[in-house]
């Protein structure tokens, strides 16, 4: 018998069953509609998209509809397997994310410092002093050029890139994220934009 | 004339466009104005907003039945064809209808033209097919689906192009694209109707383009790649100062070409650009209708054709068109566009008045009908049965006793049952029933075989003996047979669950696609055992061969041998067998169970007749798609 768990709100009912055989299996389903729905998979910085339309016959008794609601992502898929930080979720067609298991705030670990520099909106997620900086840059008067920005600690060579990077936390398309790997170290850093010369951030 | 009713059905499937506008919009509004009434049919009734609505025009969803649809495939993206094809015919039946136009490509009128040919319905309906292409000719293009909804959709489509009283290429590589499909005994199945396509005039505004559209989805299969590579040449060399580049249509992350894939591409572009993620068509047109746009439009078929006028600028480019560098064409277009403000790549257009008036001219002579083939001579339903008599007689109970005044007889093959079973197997002897007893038990095949041997009649029905027959299911059965349009006919299914001996309120329904060709490697989507068949043609091929009874799944080894040796198979639309599930029997049963097994067996069984290209692009798409 399918087990479920319920989310009145979206009308939405699913369950992640757990891994077997090399896959991560669950089911998922809008009671209003029997068109198969899309599971996003949360794992970390990456992010899975899923279509639950494989046929399970409890769920086929359990709801009375055509019972291909089931998913089966391979664990290979998965770069952390099954850990605390993986977050499942439901999307409904309108594109609400209905959570099936995992932190109920998966993006928690990218909240960073956010700010606004004139017409430029710059994130930078936590944990940057651990050889690698990323997060996202968007100017709000242009989004359709994409921010460029130059890297400096003051000692080594600068690092000069484009914010084109995905991040579905980005405001417009989601094409404003960067990612660079930068000197482990207590050296301060600062962020500037390259095309106006103007610096964005320091951080120390 | 007199006013005639047509249906104008659109595809379902394969589109990446979440909201999509009814691609035969503009023949209703020339049929409308011919006098004619129309229906069209799609999978959301949501009428396009620039089509004017007329009196003459009523707009039906495709429904189905209350009961969940099902096939064999346990993955719902693989049949989806075959689901849309049975809605379509499910709710066409509501109509009477002169004359039905659907597109070939997706099969959506296989199920229709299937009911046509079993004697079940649309007996007064001619079927025009518009050929866009074909599923076989997406799948060698390199279509990216990770499903078998390519070979479903192929299978249906053979259906199609037999059993269509006219089949309309849009150019001359769709009627080749037809030809390949017609190993099912058409000779030329293509109508001609000349001028149907044509080129639009190409627009000559000398405004400057301040933004270049990339108008399909983003995908490999419908050109992104070609695109991104001639506008990384024109970037190159400087000719991108100020235009942006837009990606227009729908985006699927779980695809090869993503939002994480753009953005880790885009860091070598230096011009300005976006990505929208657009489903609805009609927005996306609307978009692209600005003053200062271009759009570069790439259609893999014609299946785009008379969903949108238009845009007024705009480069069109067919991506299955011989071309030897496609991307430099589009760079050198796209050049003279920027530069000298020439567009040389106009959209075709479709003369939607000149269908109209060929389906006028179809529908003066009265429709054709088959002749009948086997003689309705009665029938003889063969069982075996084991061990299970207080199943048998709710089988025995809806077997008629005559068909339109032809005798039914009823042969059992006692397979070995306890002398209990068999005690009670006595008490149900009547006139027309005959009984074979084995003492000892033979596999299901050679039991089978024994039944058909001993029959009386050409027309033969199997059932086993735990299913049992709807209301005229025998008889419906025998008349699709003997319109002679098919060797062998099976049913879809209604499916009930197993509480008890008399069967329950049914479940779901299952369908086939029958003669399921290439898709029928991977799953049975041929037929269940409950079947009916000209005996002689059977025997001719082989009937049950003597391996086929120990094997997994015997009913699709045999229905892929009896296609391999060219009988053809159809399908009653409306279900004519109620099927009883018993997972609880079933969960120790191999022959259930083992799928993997029963496909190396039924690949020695298709003895080379499928499509090897499809196959493969079908098997490499599931492996390496998973998810």
């Amino acid at each position: 018998m399918a087990r479920a768990r319920l989310s009145h709100e979206d009308r939405v009912c699913g369950w992640v069953d757990g891994s077997t055989r090399g896959f991560l299996r669950g089911w998922c389903l809008s009671p209003d509609s029997d068109i198969p729905m899309r599971v996003k998979l949360v794992d970390g910085a990456d992010i899975h998209i899923a279509t639950a339309d494989l046929f399970r016959l409890d769920v086929q008794r359990a709801y009375g509809m055509s019972g291909y609601h089931g998913f089966a992502v391979p664990l290979s898929k998965l770069r952390n397997g099954i850990d605390r930080r993986l977050a499942i979720f439901a999307v409904t067609t309108a594109g609400a994310e209905v959570r099936l298991a995992g932190p109920r705030t998966p993006r928690a670990w990218r909240r960073g410092r956010m700010r606004e520099v004139g017409s430029i909106i710059l994130k930078i997620d936590p944990g940057w002093r651990r050889g690698c900086i990323s997060g996202w840059a968007l100017d709000r008067s242009e989004p359709t050029r994409r921010v460029e920005l130059t890297i400096s600690n003051g000692f080594s060579r600068d690092l000069e890139l484009r914010a084109t990077r995905f991040r579905d936390d980005a405001t417009g398309d989601g094409l404003h994220g960067f990612l660079a790997q930068i000197e482990s170290g207590p050296r301060p850093l600062t962020l500037i934009d390259s095309r106006r010369g103007v610096i964005l951030a320091k951080l120390t | 004339m007199r006013p005639l009713r047509i249906g104008l059905l659109d595809d379902c499937v394969a589109s990446a466009w979440d909201r999509d506008l009814h691609r035969f919009a503009q023949l209703a509004a020339a049929l409308a104005e011919a006098g004619h009434e129309v229906v069209l049919f799609q999978a959301r009734a949501k009428l396009p907003e620039y089509f004017c609505p007329s009196p003459a025009i009523e707009l039906c969803e495709l429904q189905g039945p209350a009961l969940p649809v099902l096939a064999s495939s346990t993955r719902r993206a693989d049949i989806d064809p075959l689901i849309a094809s049975y809605r379509a015919q499910s709710t066409a039946r509501r109509f009477r209808l002169d004359c039905l136009v659907a597109p070939l490509r997706g099969g959506v009128s296989a199920g229709l033209l299937m009911a046509r040919a079993c004697g079940e319905a649309f007996g007064d309906t001619r079927v025009v097919l518009l050929a866009d292409g074909t599923s076989l000719k997406q799948a060698e293009l390199g279509a990216d689906r990770g499903d078998l909804s390519l070979a479903v959709a192929d299978g249906l489509e053979r259906i199609c192009v037999r059993l269509a009283d006219h089949v309309i290429a849009l150019r001359f590589d769709d009627a080749q694209a037809v030809g390949a499909l017609t190993d099912s005994g058409r000779a030329d199945p293509v109508t001609s109707l000349p001028g149907l396509v044509a080129l639009a005039a190409p627009n000559a505004s000398s405004e400057p383009i301040s933004e270049i559209v990339y108008l399909a989805p983003f995908r490999r299969a419908d050109g992104a790649l070609t695109f991104i590579q001639a506008i990384e040449d024109l970037a190159r060399q400087g000719l991108l100062k100020s235009q942006t580049i837009t990606f227009l249509g729908p985006i699927d992350d779980s695809g090869g070409l993503n939002r994480n894939w753009a953005g880790l591409r885009a860091l070598r572009w230096n011009f300005r650009f976006q990505l929208r993620d657009e489903r609805c068509r009609k927005t996306a047109f609307d978009y692209v209708n600005r003053p200062g746009r271009l759009a570069v439009l790439f259609e893999t078929d014609g299946s785009g054709l008379g969903r949108s006028p238009s845009p007024p600028r705009c480069l069109s480019y067919r991506l299955d068109a011989p071309s030897f560098d496609l991307a430099d064409d589009l760079k050198k277009d796209l050049e003279r566009a920027i530069v000298h403000g020439r567009l040389e790549r106009p959209r075709e257009a479709v003369d939607w008045t000149l269908l109209a008036r060929f389906l006028e001219q179809i529908n003066e002579a009265p429709p054709s009908r088959p002749a009948t083939a086997v003689a309705r001579e009665g029938a003889s339903i063969c069982i075996v049965h084991r061990n299970r008599s207080h199943l048998l007689s709710h089988l025995i109970e809806s077997i008629p006793s005559e068909i339109d005044g032809q005798p039914v007889e009823i042969v059992i093959v006692d397979n070995a049952s306890t002398p209990e079973h068999r005690a009670k197997l006595g008490a149900l002897a009547a006139n027309r029933i005959r009984q074979i007893l084995l003492d000892a038990p033979l596999d299901q095949s050679r039991a089978l075989m024994t039944g058909i041997g001993a029959a009386r009649h050409r027309t033969i029905l199997l059932c086993d003996d735990d299913n049992l027959f709807v209301q005229d299911g025998v008889a419906r059965l025998c008349r699709a047979l003997q319109r002679g349009a098919f060797d062998i006919v099976v049913s879809s299914l209604l499916v009930f669950d197993h509480a008890g001996d008399a069967p329950s309120a049914p479940a779901a329904l299952t369908t086939f696609i029958g003669q399921a060709h290439t898709a029928g490697l991977f799953f049975n989507f041929f037929g269940d055992t409950a079947m009916c068949l000209d005996r002689d043609k059977f025997i001719a091929a082989g009937g049950f061969a003597a391996e086929a009874g120990a094997c997994p799944c015997f009913d699709w080894m045999t229905l892929a041998r009896m296609q391999a040796a060219g009988l053809t198979i159809g399908v009653l639309q409306e279900p004519a067998v109620l099927y009883r599930r018993d997972e609880r029997a079933n969960a120790d049963n191999p022959q259930k169970l083992e799928q993997a097994g029963a496909r190396a067996l039924v690949f020695k069984a298709y003895r080379g007749r499928y499509v090897p290209a499809l196959a493969t692009r079908v098997a490499q798409n599931s492996v390496i798609d998973l998810f």
